[in-house]
């Protein structure tokens, strides 16, 4: 990828960036240290991006580095009860049940239905198979309805 | 329910404008370095200027960056400048250095507390720790935790050569500054890997770690391995044993796990309430182990130490 394209895409693509960061430390701290770090990061790789899936490919980079620092930060608290921001009041009960999901279904609900993302490109950020990432969305789905105990229209 | 992809995004904050800004100045700042580092053809008096330059250069910053909490908070984590200013004014007028200390399993590395604050005020304690090889022509020291970063090494199975950074690997890769890679290309020819596991603080044989506590380890400019620890002192507050015990009520799958940890916080601000001058010896557990490819001898093998340090808490 060249120089200008790379910066096009991150500052296209920075808010999903950010957005998917704070889904998984879930504070603005860490989320931004991580995005950063992954821009980065990003750049040192440019070159192992492939054509059509840049994003996927930055967002794989942001998620491997949330992980990576929520284990360096050594947050001495379980991962699940890592305070996070106050969602709209209006719709905590909706970003309750997304918080309810295990984050293994959580950040491919969010990346295709929150981000948008094709379930090619959601495989690719994930590294999963499609199958797999078609399997997550159905039980995620599932799940949210269960909790919401309402029709999940999608 | 319908849920519509905008729905989704208003469930989380958007960036904030002035983070925005600093990366859009990053962004535009990445191209810049690499036409800096692009190498020209130049001519010998050219050379010779440019080589009496860089010589200064370095000369000037050696003397000039000098790895401590002053420079971590400028540098590498700016977010409590930016977003909790208070905190960094309290960590920062309450450094305490030339620190009383002693080590112990200290035979390959010097390792020494540089730097400590107490912050009461603002419940935070910072240590910082630096460690170098004794045999810096022989040894070359990393933390642990820059062994396989992207948590990808998975061994047997894994691929001996990924396609790209992330994918299952069977082998050991080192972040460095140079980048992320294979140990053996990361690491300088000639040299073994010795890597640097930090534990957390400790009291009396208690582990000091309040909500949010915190740890980095990076390799600086000049090869040390500086190491920041930061410790919440939440146990001090008057409300601490309350506000703990309506958590483990609320969340009975984590009781044990709590339970367990309020019983020693509460031993740690026993021991620090009832101090009477007003210094305490903390201590840091480290490891230090020669990287080698048998897993089970890299990551329960290692030379166990540990460094002790008094603290004044008044």
């Amino acid at each position: 990828m060249d120089e200008n394209k790379f910066v096009a895409i991150s500052q296209q693509s920075m808010p999903a960036l950010y957005r998917m960061a704070y889904s998984i430390v879930g504070n603005r701290t860490d989320a931004e240290d991580a995005v950063q770090q992954a821009l980065l990061n990003a750049w040192k790789a440019r070159a192992s991006a492939r054509d059509g899936l840049e994003m996927a490919w930055l967002m794989r980079i942001v998620i491997n580095e949330c992980y990576t620092l929520l284990r360096r930060r050594r947050r001495c608290q379980p991962s699940e009860l890592i305070e996070v921001a106050e969602p709209p009041p209006e719709d905590s009960g909706l970003y309750d049940a997304i918080h309810s999901l295990p984050e293994n279904l959580r950040t491919p609900f969010l990346l295709k239905y929150m981000e948008g993302m094709r379930e090619a490109e959601v495989a690719s950020a994930m590294k999963l198979s499609i199958s797999s990432v078609k399997n997550r969305l159905f039980r995620a789905r599932k799940q949210l309805r269960k909790v919401l105990s309402e029709e999940v229209e999608l | 329910m319908k849920l519509d992809q905008n729905r989704l995004q208003q469930l989380y904050p958007s960036m904030e404008e002035a983070f925005a800004q600093r990366m859009e100045r990053m962004l535009h700042g990445l191209p810049a370095q690499k036409e800096d580092a692009t190498v020209k053809r130049l001519t010998l008096h050219a050379v010779l200027i440019w080589a009496l330059l860089a010589v200064l250069c370095m000369a000037t910053a050696y003397a000039v960056i000098q790895y401590g909490l002053d420079w971590y908070y400028d540098t590498r984590f700016t977010a409590y400048q930016e977003h909790e200013p208070e905190k960094h004014a309290a960590i920062m007028g309450n450094l305490q250095s030339g620190l009383a200390q002693s080590a112990t399993g200290d035979e390959w590395i010097h390792v020494q507390v540089t730097e400590a604050s107490w912050a009461r005020e603002e419940q935070v304690m910072v240590v910082s720790l630096t460690a170098t090889p004794k045999e810096p022509e022989t040894y070359e020291l990393h933390p642990m935790w820059n062994l396989d970063a992207d948590g990808a090494y998975v061994g047997k199975g894994g691929a001996e050569q990924p396609a790209s950074d992330g994918e299952d690997r069977a082998v050991h890769w080192l972040w460095t500054r140079d980048g992320f890679g294979p140990v053996e290309q990361m690491v300088t020819p000639g040299k073994q890997l010795l890597l640097l596991d930090t534990g957390n603080v400790h009291l009396n044989g208690n582990v000091v770690l309040g909500d949010g506590s915190s740890m980095d380890a990076f390799v600086t400019d000049d090869g040390v391995v500086h190491t920041v620890l930061e410790v919440r002192l939440d146990m001090l507050e008057d409300s601490y044993e309350e506000t703990m015990r309506q958590q483990i009520a609320q969340m009975p799958e984590y009781a044990a796990y709590m339970e367990e940890r309020l019983a020693a916080n509460l031993e740690i601000r026993r021991a620090i309430l009832e101090d009477e001058d007003g210094k305490i010896t903390f201590t840091v557990p480290f490891t230090t182990t020669l990287y080698t490819e048998d897993d089970e001898q890299l990551y329960q093998g290692g030379q166990d130490g540990e460094i002790a340090f008094e603290l004044s808490i008044r």
